[in-house]
């Protein structure tokens, strides 16, 4: 029996024997349980172990890639022969690859839970989450209480033609819980939840039943407000929604893969004002409460990317790849899903820079506006081409002269990114940064775990879709 | 060929063998090649999964395991954990057993030769083409990133009341972005198809159409707040139909009181011409499978007839928990994560083919009809409306102002929304004939008197 890492070196040597110039194979072994219960009873226990190989290859300036999960030494030398096939039919019709060089290193990073989430009894599983189901149930008005437990373990080996050669073994566990009340005909649905790269500990260490208890009886004040009146006005978004704001608007948009292909309305823009000074965004591998991401998928180390710096566009995203075109570093952000998809240009946490504004002072002025907030939200999208993005907030609240009034639901916003960026016009101090183990961001057809955050932020001008 | 029935009957086997009460095996295994390019070829893939799911049952607990491998030490790994779970799990009081038998029916167009044997040199030969062709509409118009994918997916199932099924199918999906581009001035637009047809896939059409709407989108400017009767173009309006009612029209969404519609089959809940109707066996269908992921035949189901709500969609699970027969609609592709292969998931409700049955209209003159309104194209965040409140939104990234039955200013960045259920009982005025699918739901243009749009 091969070592793993034996397997992955003679296949990209088989590659550069069969004509590539470069080329990697990825090891992955990713397990996954997800324990489900709805309305008191348990709905799944699902529970998966998902191996295999990915192997990319560079011949004459194009990518070939092929995957497979039948582990044994010939299997991954026909998926190298395939690889570097697909590479040849592109013949000259190719834009020619190149990637920035990086030193070879050889390294591992292993997060290494206090408590494996492996050895935790299903039963105990089951229970906790049958408990804060229940504990949920705080009235006969809410209609539906859905509580999820997920844990997973992503294990990484990369190697290189180049001598690289990297391991990581990253743990995640996470709770989720979605309440339903209904009132007078109305219905209103609060999705909650926390995530953290960690062991059980992190599941251990709260009272999910307070958590489900207040999911609820948020859930019961939603439901009795009614939707905003529709227009553009002035908004203070908290530091949850402000993370979906930047991976919106301006995370997607500061893609190496979008910039270079002209797609991104950032293109052109380095050196450029975007953003009122106030504003400085970073995308940081590694910080309390997001998601955890030594090296990417290309073995390059992901550390912190000054993307914004007092409103300047500083950096983009970038792989290997996208690096040598625009003729930048490569960032660390060359990441896959899983074997089966080759890196492209992801996130990892993005985040605004504190200020100084406490949350009175960020409030005090507005005459008419909103307080939107991230708690019950359910996404963002970007038109990364158009510049235009959206996100759902969850139940949010009217700013009326200098205070916060009344709860308003159904709060879709909207803004245009080169537009929005440059009214923003003061930083709270506070911070707070989150990710989730349920799912993440998707782009081309993959997932990738993101984590995002940031103070208090007031926004000039922001279209909030409601009901007149 | 690998065969998978063989690793599912081992698994259930082994299972019975193990102590389990009832088991089940689900296999897949899924090959698929495809190429992204811009105006040059980006990269080329191929991809071959396989694995195989185990459900066990004892007494009324049930527990699950998944494995990446056909391998019967893996396979039999996948028992011995599932059934680890199975007695760890919590006694379901409603759980009567895995269906009693498995069976299957013929749906024609679900597996197209032509899609399961292409090549990656046939695709890089389509990206040429594509590419060609915008050239020669001038310096203004390139493509920012586009995809071809031909996938063939073979399934297996078999259960231990003795039934067991397998079905093999092929699906193709393209998508393209093109980019307009005038001074500083910049606009995208993108076209998909997805299909079982490799032949209904016209990418030079689809190209042409993209690249001629971004150029248009260059002139796009904000418009002021107003109620606008809204045409929705037939791809657009089918996103909505799966996101407001694919998911609340289930049977597990109504047992677990997070459907508008519980309680209320035989109550008028839309106008009298709309009628929904969802159809597993339609030939070609997206959503067309000769069994469903319970190992039951698909079907064809009313949902709502003349504006009459019919039923709900049933999985073996919450047929039997209303002692009712499957309306064949299990599936596996709805989990806890995000990310899963349908072999490692169990079976849910969700809809094959929903379809909003066609109106006698042509798509163009739902737009000449219109006297004052917005005609939407292409929108983001359709999907973060909420199927259970009502309260629907999009945010249009592609879309026209209509002004006496005429296209005129092309317009983004505004939010158009409004109640779903007021929008059923009274407001879609008109239907084209011309039905278009995104993913498995399918409807035609159709026009929404008097939405919301949030400008300036």
């Amino acid at each position: 029996m091969l070592l793993v890492e034996d397997l992955l070196r003679k296949a990209v040597e088989a590659a550069i024997k069969a004509g590539a110039s470069y080329a990697d194979a990825r090891y992955q072994s990713y397990t996954q349980t997800g324990v489900s219960v709805e309305n008191g009873t348990m709905r799944s226990y699902e529970s998966e172990k998902l191996v295999g190989v990915g192997v990319r290859v560079l011949v004459k300036g194009a990518w070939g890639f092929a995957s497979t999960n039948e582990l044994k030494k010939p299997m991954i030398l026909e998926k190298v022969r395939q690889a570097v096939k697909i590479a040849k039919a592109s013949g000259k019709f190719v834009r020619q690859r190149n990637m920035t060089p990086v030193k070879a290193r050889k390294d591992e990073v292993v997060i290494k839970p206090k408590e494996d989430p492996a050895q935790v009894p299903a039963e105990e599983k089951v229970r906790i989450c049958l408990e804060a189901n229940k504990a949920a149930m705080i009235s006969s008005d809410i209609k539906n209480s859905g509580t999820r437990l997920g844990s997973t373990r992503d294990q990484r080996t990369f190697v290189s033609s180049e001598g690289t050669l990297i391991k990581t073994d990253i743990p995640m566990v996470g709770f989720s819980h979605i309440s339903v009340a209904a009132l007078n005909g109305s219905m209103e649905r609060v999705p909650d939840g926390r995530s953290m790269c960690a062991g059980f500990e992190f599941i251990r260490g709260l009272d999910w039943n307070a958590f489900t208890r207040d999911v609820s009886g948020f859930a019961l004040k939603a439901v009795k407000s009614k939707p905003p009146p529709p227009g553009t006005y002035t908004a203070v978004a908290d530091p949850e929604l402000i993370g979906l704001f930047l991976h919106e608007a301006v995370g997607h948009a500061s893609e190496g893969d979008l910039v270079t292909s002209k797609e991104s309305v950032l293109e052109g823009n380095l050196g450029k004002a975007i953003a009122d000074e106030v504003v400085t965004v970073y995308d940081d591998g590694n910080v309390e409460g997001g998601y955890s991401l030594p090296y990417d998928d290309e073995g390059v180390p992901k550390r912190k990317t000054l993307l914004v710096e007092k409103g300047v566009l500083r950096g983009y995203l970038l792989s290997r790849e996208t690096a040598a075109e625009i003729g930048l570093e490569p960032t660390g952000n060359g990441r896959a899903q899983n074997f089966e998809n080759r890196p492209i240009v992801r996130q990892t946490n993005i985040y605004m820079q504190p200020g100084d504004y406490n949350f009175q002072e960020l409030i005090e002025d507005i005459d008419f506006g909103f307080y939107v907030c991230g708690r019950g939200a359910l996404g963002g999208q970007v038109d990364v081409g158009g510049g235009t993005f959206t996100f759902r907030a969850g139940p949010c609240y009217v700013i009326e002269k200098g205070e916060v009034k009344d709860m308003v639901r159904g709060v879709n916003l909207a803004g245009k990114v080169l537009e929005t960026l440059k009214t923003i016009d003061a930083v709270g101090k506070d911070f707070q940064i989150r990710t989730s183990v349920f799912g993440g961001c998707g782009k081309d057809g993959q997932l990738a775990r993101v984590g995002d955050g940031g103070p208090h932020v007031r926004i000039g001008k922001l279209t909030i879709g409601g009901q007149a | 060929m690998t065969n998978l029935v063989a690793p599912c009957e081992y698994a259930v086997k082994q299972a019975l063998k193990s102590g389990a009460d009832e088991a089940e095996a689900f296999a897949s295994k899924i090959v698929r090649t495809d190429l992204t390019f811009q105006d040059k070829i980006e990269a080329g893939r191929s991809n071959t999964l396989v694995g195989i799911g185990v459900r066990t049952i004892l007494g009324k607990k049930g527990g699950f395991y998944s494995v990446s491998s056909l391998e019967r030490k893996e396979i039999q790994n996948a028992v011995e954990r599932s059934l680890e779970i199975a007695k760890g799990s919590q006694t379901d009081p409603e759980w009567v057993s895995l269906p009693s038998k498995i069976g299957r029916t013929t749906v024609a167009g679900t597996f197209d030769k032509r899609i399961a044997s292409v090549t990656p040199s046939a695709l890089v030969e389509i990206a040429r083409k594509v590419v060609a062709e915008l050239q020669d509409m001038g310096g203004k118009v390139s493509i920012t990133r586009a995809y071809i994918a031909a996938n063939t997916s073979r399934h297996a199932i078999a259960n231990s009341h003795g039934g067991k099924a397998e079905r093999v199918a092929t699906s193709a999906w393209t998508w393209l972005a093109v980019r307009a581009q005038d001074g500083t001035k910049k606009a995208v637009s993108n076209e998909s198809v997805q299909t079982r047809a490799w032949r209904s896939l016209n990418f030079i059409q689809l190209a042409k159409e993209a690249a001629d709407r971004a150029s248009k989108m260059l002139q796009a400017s904000p418009i002021q707040n107003k109620k606008l009767d809204v045409v929705w173009r037939n791809d657009a309006f089918a996103g909505i139909i799966q996101i407001m009612l694919g998911r609340t029209i289930t049977a597990d969404a109504v047992q677990k009181k997070r459907s508008p519609w519980a309680g209320r089959v035989g109550e008028s809940i839309a106008s009298e011409n709309i009628t929904v109707v969802d159809d597993g066996l339609r030939k070609a269908g997206l959503g067309s499978r000769s069994f469903d992921d319970d190992g039951i035949p698909q079907r064809r189901t009313p949902i709502v007839d003349k504006g009459v709500l019919r039923g709900f969609l049933y999985d073996s699970y919450t047929a039997n928990k209303e002692k009712c027969p499957s309306t064949g609609n299990a599936h596996r592709d709805i989990g806890t994560f995000g990310q899963a292969p349908n072999y490692a998931r169990t079976p849910t409700p969700a809809p094959n083919n929903l379809i909003v049955q066609p109106g006698d209209a042509k798509g163009e003159e739902v737009i000449h009809e219109t006297k004052d309104g917005l005609y939407v194209v292409e929108t983001i965040g359709e999907w973060l409306s909420n199927p259970i409140g009502g309260d629907m939104s999009a945010t249009v990234t592609n879309g026209f102002l209509i002004e006496n039955g005429e296209l005129t200013k092309p317009v983004k960045g505004v939010i158009v929304s409004g109640n779903f259920f007021e929008i059923l009982k009274g407001k879609i005025d008109l239907l084209g004939k011309d039905l278009q699918n995104s993913g498995n739901a399918y409807a035609p243009t159709a026009r929404v008197l008097s939405m919301t749009v949030a400008g300036e």
